[in-house]
């Protein structure tokens, strides 16, 4: 390979960035955020976060509309996961049992990226970087890059025929990746037989439901004078937490990929009030009792802005 | 509704003409209650269950927590022919409707009073897996084990 060949070949990929403009790059984050949703594939990926590793076989089919998947974690202990639409069943197998839990929809990988992106528009700018292969798969690599430091940076790749999420990852301000997930094989599938779905059931077992939480939509007296920017409260509800008498209350804030918990219960007799923060790979905790609440904020994103959420908090009179 | 759900159970309804059932055991308790009362006849009706020994004494209990449902059906039973009728879309179905039973029972179940335990030092684990499993976005739901009441 001769250097002019190199420089002729570094030139036609500078005029290649240049030509995608950034709209067609929210134009490709578009597709690739429905393309998980309405293709039909099968595959395995990994999932990457500190020393935990996972791989889990994934089965997707879009019937008509309607959207059926299976997740089966290979690794640890026996865990499958259904989602038929936005209803979630997990079945984990135990010692002696089978606990089911129920849960809401959640954008599960490859359908990571909401479908609705235009919050996404006001806190990220895209840059493409270039083209890469995953799982034998040709991929367009897009960077999110924050507008602020309230968030992580995200770098995505998108199967350039199919738009389907190949792979993607979350890197903090260094550019250190902390959370990555991708295929090492994926194909597509012709078939729309619905035979997969179903868990692999041990009769000898009892089948119990898990049911600490109560799902219940609630409102109270809290106010949160400053979110911070980009952040929207997108859900509050209520959990039972075995060994608390009293239910906590969880609020939920998104900036439409970033997501943080904010939990508030009363600082009752016996109970030790935590405050500080830590840090997990890429989840960040900071712990606050204000008017005899425990607060704790939860979140995948940078440590100021679970900290910002937690100094926020008031209670009206 | 029963009827159905119980040729549901059983194989012989097709899952496609069954949405209703499910949209119906979401929003009553009773279809829920009926759905647990079948699942337990078709359990001791699959003879698999009568080999296995320590099975025998599970049904029994479960028997005998409903006696008014089960009596009448035992009749039935002895008409029908046993035989097994393997059917591929069976357990997705107990899924779905295990799902809907599971709605079905925060509608009827106001939690009560949950027993006290002292908590763990490692509270906040608890929150952490609380956000991943309730936050919109989140790709950790298959890191976590759901720690359990009592185990």
């Amino acid at each position: 390979m001769s250097v002019q060949f190199v420089i002729r070949a570094l030139f036609a990929l500078v005029l290649c960035q240049q030509a995608v403009a950034d709209e067609d790059l929210w134009v490709t984050m578009q597709k690739t955020a429905s393309a998980a949703r309405e293709l039909n594939y099968q595959g395995l990926f990994i999932y990457h976060n500190g020393a935990i590793i996972r791989s889990v076989q994934i089965t997707h089919i879009n019937e008509a509309g309607r959207e059926f998947t299976r997740n089966v974690v290979l690794d640890g202990r026996p865990r499958e996961v259904f989602s038929e639409g936005d209803d979630i069943v997990i079945f984990n197998a135990k010692n002696d049992k089978v606990v089911i839990e129920k849960r809401r929809g959640q954008n599960l990988f490859p359908a990571m990226l909401p479908t609705q992106l235009q919050p996404l528009k006001q806190n990220y700018k895209l840059k493409f970087v270039g083209q890469e292969r995953i799982a034998g798969r040709l991929a367009q690599v897009i960077d999110m890059i924050p507008n602020d430091n309230l968030r992580y940076q995200y770098r995505v790749w998108s199967d350039s025929e199919y738009g389907l999420l190949l792979k993607m990852s979350m890197l903090d301000v260094q550019g250190h990746t902390l959370e990555q997930i991708g295929f090492n094989q994926v194909s597509m599938l012709q078939t729309k037989d619905l035979d997969w779905f179903q868990p692999k059931i041990d009769a000898s077992k009892p089948y119990v439901m898990d049911d600490t939480t109560d799902l219940t939509h609630v409102e109270n007296n809290l106010v949160i004078a400053n979110l911070p920017a980009g952040y929207k409260k997108v859900d509050q509800i209520r959990l039972r937490v075995p060994g608390r008498t009293v239910p906590v209350q969880q609020l939920i804030f998104s900036d439409g990929l970033a997501s943080v918990s904010l939990f508030v219960e009363p600082v009752i007799k016996g109970m030790q009030p935590r405050i500080g923060k830590k840090t997990m790979g890429s989840t960040n905790v900071y712990a606050h009792v204000l008017n005899g609440y425990q607060l704790v904020v939860v979140g995948e994103v940078p440590a100021q802005t679970v900290e910002q959420i937690a100094q926020q908090v008031t209670f009206k009179k | 509704m029963k009827q159905q759900l119980s040729a549901l159970i059983d194989g012989e309804a097709d899952i496609e003409r069954c949405e209703h059932i499910f949209l119906a055991a979401k929003s009553t308790g009773e279809v829920a209650q009926a759905w647990q009362e079948y699942h337990v006849i078709r359990d001791v009706m699959r003879e698999e269950y009568w080999v296995q020994p320590d099975m025998t004494s599970r049904i029994m209990a479960e028997l005998s927590d409903e006696p008014v449902v089960l009596a009448p059906r035992a009749a039935a039973q002895s008409v029908v022919p046993i035989k097994s009728r393997p059917n591929k879309y069976v357990w997705s179905i107990a899924a779905s409707v295990a799902a809907a039973f599971f709605v079905g029972m925060f509608v009827l179940n106001q939690p009560s009073t949950v027993d006290s335990v002292q908590i763990a030092d490692s509270e906040t684990d608890q929150y952490v897996m609380a956000h991943h499993n309730y936050s919109p976005n989140s790709a950790t739901y298959y890191i976590h084990n759901v720690t359990y009441a009592g185990e």
